[in-house]
Parts: structure tokens; sequence; C-alpha cells
């Protein structure tokens, strides 16, 4: 991965202009504008996942990592395989105490867990239960956890996280360097009121053509993919 | 390499093969000069992106100041500018970096710090940035540990203002031309001629 900085400097370079140049701002705004495009247009689809082992507090919540975006994934680690905890969208949110900490939340009816579950948390040997539940809560930035009856200290959290970053600045997939510089000249032409229109129609097809080959590139067809398609 | 006075001397020279009795002094041709320089090095900032697309300028129109001290206040950390600024597109005045091999600190729009705190273009991709505000220039707040060094070097483009007339400057020969007779546009005798108003019009005769 490269760095946002590197790739705005050499556009700046590139465009002949000095990179020590106010324009720097608007050049690293646009930047960081076109990596949010990438990550949600072009970006393969595990780029942004990624996996951590996050302790349980006492009082029964998991504070989402500072770069969490959306789950995809909660579970415990049992035995050296991956357990869901099951989406429980009717667990009460927990109540303060006296002193202003939250409660743990335990309801009535949590039943043990006997067998063993499927990738979606469902038990595939018994019918009693899940292991776990769990319920995010975005207005806390927590998740509320509630086991079932065997006690875990940490869940794994597999999310969808926010850009890179590194040393303070923002990393850029290989293939989607191109992406970035097409864009920002896109946006350059689109905001001249005095450009042609064809140059501003040219820039936003050459945008939307690197987004396509970038797409591709990131997302590559695996042999699995295409005896996925003969097989339909 | 020459001075301000050599270019004022050489001004005060050609005009008086004109006229011996002019009241204009060297200073007068000197200050002239320095205002004419920063005109000039202005009006090719648009020549050069028009003709060219080409965004800068030359190194030798750059004066560099070695080992300025960083000062603190209640307003963040500064250092004093060493002469006059020019005003010159997209903060091409004046840069300023740690050392000669170091990379220079990003030019800011003189809001920066209330424009972008919280936004994620406040980390300037992990660089320091400044912005200049009179004759002061102050540090960019940025949400990482960044802190400026002691010392910095500045440079500033075409200073002459401040700088001493007999202190010897890299302007190119080409420049030093154009710099002359911009001056003697200024103080030429033709300039100061009243227009004839009886005769600027040839189809008003009557």
């Amino acid at each position: 991965m490269r760095k946002l900085d590197e790739v705005i400097r050499e556009i700046m370079i590139s465009m002949g202009m000095e990179a020590t140049s106010n324009k720097y701002l608007r050049y690293y705004q646009l930047g960081i504008q076109a990596l949010d495009i990438t990550k949600t247009e072009t970006a393969g689809a595990d780029y942004y996942k990624k996996h951590k082992k996050i302790a349980v507090n006492e009082n029964g919540v998991v504070p989402f990592p500072h770069d969490y975006e959306d789950y995809l994934y909660v579970g415990i680690c049992k035995g050296g395989t991956m357990v869901a905890l099951t989406y429980s969208p009717d667990m009460c949110p927990p109540m303060h105490d006296d002193c202003g900490e939250l409660q743990r939340v335990t309801r009535d009816g949590s039943t043990w867990y006997y067998g063993d579950s499927d990738i979606y948390g469902r038990p595939t040997e018994s019918l009693s239960g899940a292991f776990g539940y769990f319920k995010p809560y975005y207005e806390g930035r927590y998740f509320v956890i509630e086991h079932s009856g065997i006690e875990f200290d940490s869940i794994e959290l597999v999310y969808k996280s926010q850009l890179y970053e590194q040393d303070g600045d923002y990393m850029v997939f290989p293939y989607d360097v191109e992406v970035i510089r097409t864009y920002i000249l896109a946006r350059l032409h689109e905001d001249n009121v005095m450009g042609p229109v064809s140059q501003k129609q040219y820039s936003q097809h050459r945008f939307i053509s690197e987004k396509r080959k970038a797409r591709m590139k990131n997302n590559p067809i695996k042999p699995q993919d295409i005896l996925n398609a003969l097989r339909r | 390499m020459i001075t301000a006075r050599t270019i004022g001397q050489q001004v005060l020279d050609r005009l008086k093969k004109f006229t011996s009795d002019s009241d204009i002094t060297e200073n007068d041709c000197i200050i002239a000069c320095q205002q004419a320089l920063s005109t000039i090095v202005v009006q090719d900032y648009y020549q050069l992106k028009r003709e060219e697309g080409l965004d800068g300028y030359d190194g030798s129109l750059y004066f560099t100041w070695f080992d300025q001290p960083v000062k603190d206040s209640e307003h963040g950390k500064y250092f004093d500018l060493p002469a006059t600024i020019m005003s010159v597109p997209h903060g091409y005045a004046v840069r300023i970096m740690k050392n000669l091999k170091s990379r220079p600190y990003i030019p800011l729009p003189a809001g920066f710090n209330g424009m972008a705190t919280g936004l994620r273009v406040q980390s300037l991709g992990g660089n320091m940035g400044f912005y200049i505000l009179g004759d002061k220039g102050y540090f960019a707040e940025t949400p990482g540990l960044l802190t400026p060094p002691e010392n910095i070097v500045i440079q500033m483009l075409a200073p002459v203002m401040d700088v001493n007339p007999d202190a010897y400057m890299a302007i190119p020969a080409n420049l030093q031309y154009r710099v002359i007779i911009e001056c003697l546009k200024q103080f030429g005798v033709s300039d100061q001629l009243v227009a004839d108003e009886t005769k600027d019009d040839v189809d008003n005769k009557g």
C-alpha cells in the first residue's frame, strides 16, 4: 500500500506545479474523497475487513474499535473453532445502576448451549438456544453481549473498518492510485466553469473507466467462480 | 550577482543622459527597482502559467535564511518573517523547512485551524503545515504528535524591500534588464507629459 500523501504529491508534480503550494490542501481533500469512493466501489471484498479479539467488560458490553464501521461477524473462539453469537434484536438496552455504570443484561429464558452451531450461530444439534447473543448500540458505540450459560471473557469481532491509517496519513491500495488521479482531474475540470464541456465529459469518462478497471483488478476471477458459473 | 544599489545607480545613470537637473535621488531609484522587481515576479507567474502551464517559481528568486528561531505563544508556535512578504498566488512567497534536505512544510490558508478542526484533511498526510498572518507564520494544529523544530530554514520569494541595498542578490540578468526598463518608464519624461486635449481629436475641428 502507498501513502495518500505520496500519491497527491506525484499528481501535483506531474501536473507541473510545486507540491509546496497551498493547493496541496485542496488536492489532499479531493484525494480523501477519492479514497472513500475506492473503498465503496472498487475495493476487494476483504480489503477493509479486520479481525480483532476484544475483551468483554464486566458490565457485559464490548466497545467498538476506533475504526469500526460495521460488523461482519461476532463470535467467540471455542476449542480452536469460531462459534458465532446470535444477533438478538429484541434485547433490551443495558440499564445504568446507581453509580451510572452499565448493568449486565440478563434475560429470563436464556438457555444453555448443548451442541455445535453453524456459521450463523444457530444450533445444529440442539434446539435449546444459542451460545450467546449480541446487539450493537451505535449511539453508545458498543455491543451488548449476553451469554447463555457458559461464560466467555472476550469475543472475536470481524468488522468493516474505516480507511487505513499510518503515520497520520491514509493508505492507498496499488490499483486505486489511477482512480484517485482521474477523480482529482475530473473534479478539477468539473469545477472549472470556463472549461469546455467535452473536457469535462472526457475526464469523467476516464474516471469511470479507471474505476471499473480497478474493481476488476481488485476482485480477480477465481477458478471457483468459473466453476460456479458453469454449474448454474 | 548584483546589489539593489547597483541597479538603482544604473537607472539613475541612464536618466541623467536625458536630463541633468532631475531631482530623482539614488534612493528613489532603489525603491522603484525593488517595487518593479516584485511586480514583474507576480506578472511572470501568470504568464508562465498561461504559456507553459507551469506553476511555481525559479529557485534563483528565493532568498534563504538559516537557523531562524521558532517561538512560543498562547496561539501556538510561530516564527517571525525576516522580510516583507510578497503577495503571490498559492503561498509561493514563503517556504519553510527544517533544513534544506527536508521536505518544506505545507502552506495553508490563514483560517486553517478553525476550518479543518475535526476533519480528516486536518492530518495533512502526516505533514506539518503553517500559515502566514501579517509578519508572522504560525504552525498548524494537526492531530498527530508533530512538533516544529527549534530552528527552521526560511526561504522567501524576492524579499528585496527589506534586504540591505548593498547585499548581493541572485537576480537573473534578463530580469535585471526588465527591472531597469520598468524604472525608466516610471521616471521617464514621456510619462510626465500632459496630454494636449486641444489636438487629440482630429474629427472635432469644427
